[in-house]
């Protein structure tokens, strides 16, 4: 069950605050009324009694009672207290509130026949036949129930309110999905990647290789397929995006030969972990296309995966020259943007994306929460 | 939105009008020597076991249907009705009533002696009281209730009642408890309510029979069975249901009644009238009166309690708690239309502080609290409430106004807890001696007024005068009843009918009975 929003809470209490007023405005019409049609010139002077007010003082109370009785009612609220609390504090509470009313209104028969205080004892026996605890409680009932109702209704309207919201972060993280499914299919895809791959091929069959270009041409297949399948996924095994990784690999390893030299240093609890399809992909994309491809010496480029308490650390660092100024005006601008916005998306603030200069290199940095599908 | 509104607003006319056109082509036109009586929402019967106030529909209904042995009149005198001639023993102990020789039951067969003395035990065996023992129970020197003796039937026309007591008022207590018989086969539908979708199965003796009793409609028809041959001047009547009896005047002012059932007198008036149709108000048996229990202190001496009832101001509380509906009341028995009121209480707010001071009272000092039991709500029973606010103001005594439920009321008077009571009396005679009637008041013996034997024998001649030397003599008695002020009356209430122009024969009538075989209507075959 989740609750109403403080500001939803504030207004729904105005709103009952201002039907028990008008309640009470009503009641004081009825009272102006009944006093308008006062016979008072049956009597030689008018007393308190001969007004017949003191018929209303016990219905009046009820109203005194309304603002310890609202907030007895508030901490006794549903997401605070257990229900059989509410239950008893609820049954506590009315019976003392008609017990509160019945020595008022004895109280008030008292003044109303100029009685002295030694009388109490009698009016409250007498007055006390003739009075049902059950009335209270039902008067107590019909102040609390609809408090509680209108808090409920809140409650559930805040909930279809957050599943909408659920529904639409969903929605949008799928579009997300989609589209860095297509960011990499197009990575792939790209002209210059594929001309690349396949002139890399082409030099292979050339010169005979026919088995290694075999299997570049499977491994070529085998990516894009891949990235086929996993564009319905939400979250996949570190491992299986190792897998993707290396097929990627692969391809550039035709190209770059011996000069890549690629190390995947992971924790073995870190290979179950969960982390979002496709999100390793753009950033070896981007340290391939500007480390790499920009550079002549750049040989290295290091995966590292460990856990550091609840969280899943990745580390992706590659030699080559280092970020622009402005890496917005980068070529890698938009697939990183895209991976910060998915990983905002599924995890909020704990999980981050950063991108910097170190020795040597660049140095990506991913920390999200440590999930596997066990948990 | 506008459109959509506007038709809605249409169609709740159409429905309005609708129902007001059905309501006004089901009420037929009257026919022949119809009088057409219109009422409200009332669930009307014909049981004659249920106790009911003499002015109410279903009473006047009962009695066009059975005549009873013997009737009390407007003026609150007896008068021959199934029985031609009575007489009360001298020790006032046998009542012996003799039937006329023409009765007859609708179906043709002759009603006898017999026939009444099934009817009387038929009512006592079901449960239902009997308003004839009810009536029976006055109370002599303190002596305990009592009721009949014996029932007997000396011959076909002739009953004789044994009382186990001297009774003065036995005769008008048979009169006013209107004790009819009903035919052997009546008993069986009367229980069962089978005359409803069968009202030709109902057997009576009355000048009319029954037509019809549905859920719309009742109808009584002349039954030319009856012993006058020119009674009832009506050929028959018929009842028109409304939803309230604010409408009386506007039903009758269309004509589609000719005269209204009893109401109060206030909501009527509150519609105007036009002429010709009338408003007609009078005088009921109804009277506000407030007991004083004697058998503690303060109220056990009575000076105190005549120092109360002197304190009172009747007029103003007649005129601002009844606004006309009601008459200031100076004696306990409501005046006959016409005549002078009786004063058998004063009023003397002088005199009450002497009264209150020689009994060791001055200014009310040391008096102890006065308990009035008083229903919840004072706006259902005002007038003892702003009693208690009079004296206080006037004597300088406190009264506690306990608000009670009816039951409590009942356990604390069964108890003697209470000082002072208030009572609405409905009486079904004009007659003093209904302060010496348990049943008229549900207040326990021991604090009920008595007749003493020689105040007893008082009464029962005074019943046997006619006229004003009947009224004189009863106002001596009521006047000795009175001087130790046991209880004091404080506002007598009236009660009004709407007329159409066409009515005929209406009278005042304080008891309301307003017996429909004394009616007419413009155009009935008799004059």
């Amino acid at each position: 069950m989740s609750f109403p929003r403080q500001a939803s809470i504030n207004g729904w209490r105005r709103h009952l605050w201002a039907t028990w007023w008008t309640a009470a405005l009503i009641g004081a019409a009825y009272v102006a009324f009944d006093v308008w049609h006062l016979q008072l010139d049956a009597v030689d002077e008018t007393t308190f009694r001969a007004t017949w007010l003191y018929r209303w003082g016990g219905v009046g109370v009820w109203w005194l009672l309304l603002p310890p009785i609202m907030a007895w009612r508030r901490w006794l609220a549903f997401d605070r207290r257990a229900w059989w609390l509410i239950l008893l504090g609820h049954l506590a509470a009315a019976l003392a509130a008609g017990f509160v009313q019945f020595g008022f209104r004895t109280l008030l028969v008292l003044a109303a026949n100029t009685l002295p205080f030694a009388f109490f004892a009698e009016v409250a026996r007498d007055l006390w036949a003739g009075t049902d605890l059950a009335y209270s409680m039902l008067v107590y009932a019909a102040i609390v129930v609809p408090a509680y109702a209108m808090e409920f209704y809140l409650g559930w309207r805040a909930g279809q309110r957050e599943a909408a919201e659920l529904t639409l972060a969903k929605a949008e993280l799928e579009t997300r999905l989609v589209r860095a499914n297509l960011d990499a299919l197009k990575m792939q895809l790209h002209p210059h990647f594929l001309f690349n791959a396949l002139n890399s091929i082409t030099a292979l069959i050339r010169r005979g290789d026919t088995v290694p270009a075999e299997d570049a041409l499977a491994q070529l297949a085998e990516l894009l397929r891949r990235a086929l399948d996993h564009k319905q996924d939400q979250k996949l095994t570190l491992e299986r995006e190792l897998e993707f990784l290396d097929h990627y690999f692969a391809i550039e390893r035709i190209r770059f030969q011996d000069r890549l030299q690629v190390s995947f240093e992971v924790a073995p609890e870190c290979r179950v972990a969960l982390l979002p399809s496709l999100l390793l992909q753009p950033l070896v994309e981007n340290a391939m296309k500007h480390g790499f491809s920009r550079s002549a010496t750049a040989r290295a480029l290091r995966l590292r995966a460990w856990r550091e308490d609840d969280r899943l650390r990745l580390e992706l660092f590659n030699e080559g020259p280092p970020l622009p100024a402005a890496p917005s005006s980068s070529p890698g601008g938009i697939g990183l943007r895209n991976t910060r916005a998915r990983l905002e998306m599924l995890f909020g603030a704990a999980a981050r994306l950063s991108l910097e200069n170190v020795p040597g290199g660049v140095c990506a940095d991913v920390t999200l929460p440590f999930q596997t599908a066990e948990s | 939105m506008k459109l959509a509104r506007l038709a809605l607003l249409a169609a709740l006319l159409l429905a309005v009008g609708a129902g007001f056109v059905r309501w006004h082509r089901a009420v037929p036109p009257r026919l022949p020597g119809e009088l057409r009586i219109v009422h409200g929402p009332i669930r009307l019967s014909l049981d004659p076991r249920a106790p009911r106030d003499s002015a109410s529909l279903s009473r006047r209904l009962i009695d066009a249907l059975w005549e009873p042995l013997l009737v009390v009149d407007a003026q609150g005198e007896v008068q021959a009705a199934a029985a031609e001639a009575w007489t009360l023993s001298p020790d006032l102990r046998r009542v012996t009533l003799r039937l006329r020789d023409d009765l007859r039951w609708s179906n043709g067969e002759p009603v006898t002696a017999a026939d009444f003395i099934r009817t009387i035990g038929w009512v006592e065996r079901s449960g239902g009281g009997s308003a004839l023992f009810r009536m029976l129970q006055t109370r002599t020197e303190g002596a305990p209730r009592a009721a009949v003796e014996s029932l007997r039937v000396a011959d076909e026309r002739t009953l004789i009642l044994n009382l186990p007591q001297a009774t003065p008022g036995a005769i008008f207590a048979i009169a006013a408890a209107r004790w009819a018989p009903l035919h052997a086969t009546s008993l069986a539908v009367l229980e069962s309510g089978s005359y409803r979708a069968h009202p030709e199965r109902l057997i009576t003796s009355g000048p009319f029979k029954l037509a019809e009793a549905s859920r719309k409609t009742w109808r009584l028809v002349r039954d030319p069975q009856f012993r006058h041959a020119d009674r009832p001047a009506l050929e028959s009547v018929r009842l028109v249901r409304t939803d309230g009896r604010t409408l009386y005047p506007s039903v009758i002012a269309a004509g589609l009644a000719d005269v209204s059932d009893a109401a109060d007198y206030l909501p009527v008036r509150l519609r105007p009238i036009e002429p010709p149709a009338r408003f007609h108000v009078e005088n009921t048996t109804g009277v506000s009166v407030l007991h004083f229990n004697t058998h503690k202190p303060p109220l056990d001496d009575p000076r105190v309690r005549r120092a109360l009832s002197l304190a009172l101001d009747r007029n103003t509380l007649a005129a601002s708690l009844t606004a006309g509906g009601g008459l200031p009341a100076f004696a306990c028995v409501p005046p006959v239309d016409g005549e002078e009121p009786v004063r058998t209480v004063e009023e003397n707010v002088a005199e009450a502080r002497r009264l209150l001071a020689d009994a060791g009272y001055p200014d009310g000092r040391g008096l102890p609290v006065l308990r009035l039991p008083l229903l919840r709500s004072p706006a259902s029973n005002p007038m003892a409430y702003y009693c208690a606010e009079q004296w206080r103001a006037r004597l300088g005594l406190r009264v506690y106004v306990i608000p009670l439920s009816a039951a409590e009321i009942g356990a604390r008077l069964a108890r003697g807890e209470f000082d002072l009571m208030h009572y609405y009396w409905t009486l079904d005679r004009g007659d003093v001696s209904l302060l010496a009637f348990a049943p008229l008041a549900d207040l326990p013996l021991a604090y009920q007024v008595s007749l003493s034997r020689d105040q007893a024998h008082a009464l029962a001649a005074a019943n046997g005068l006619r006229g004003e030397p009947r009224r004189a003599a009863l106002v001596e008695l009521e006047r000795a009843l009175m001087a130790d002020a046991p209880c004091t009356p404080v506002v007598f209430y009236r009660r009004c009918y709407v007329l159409g122009p066409d009515i005929r024969g209406w009278k005042t009538d304080s008891v309301g009975e307003h017996p429909l075989a004394e009616l007419s209507v413009a155009d009935s075959r008799a004059p």
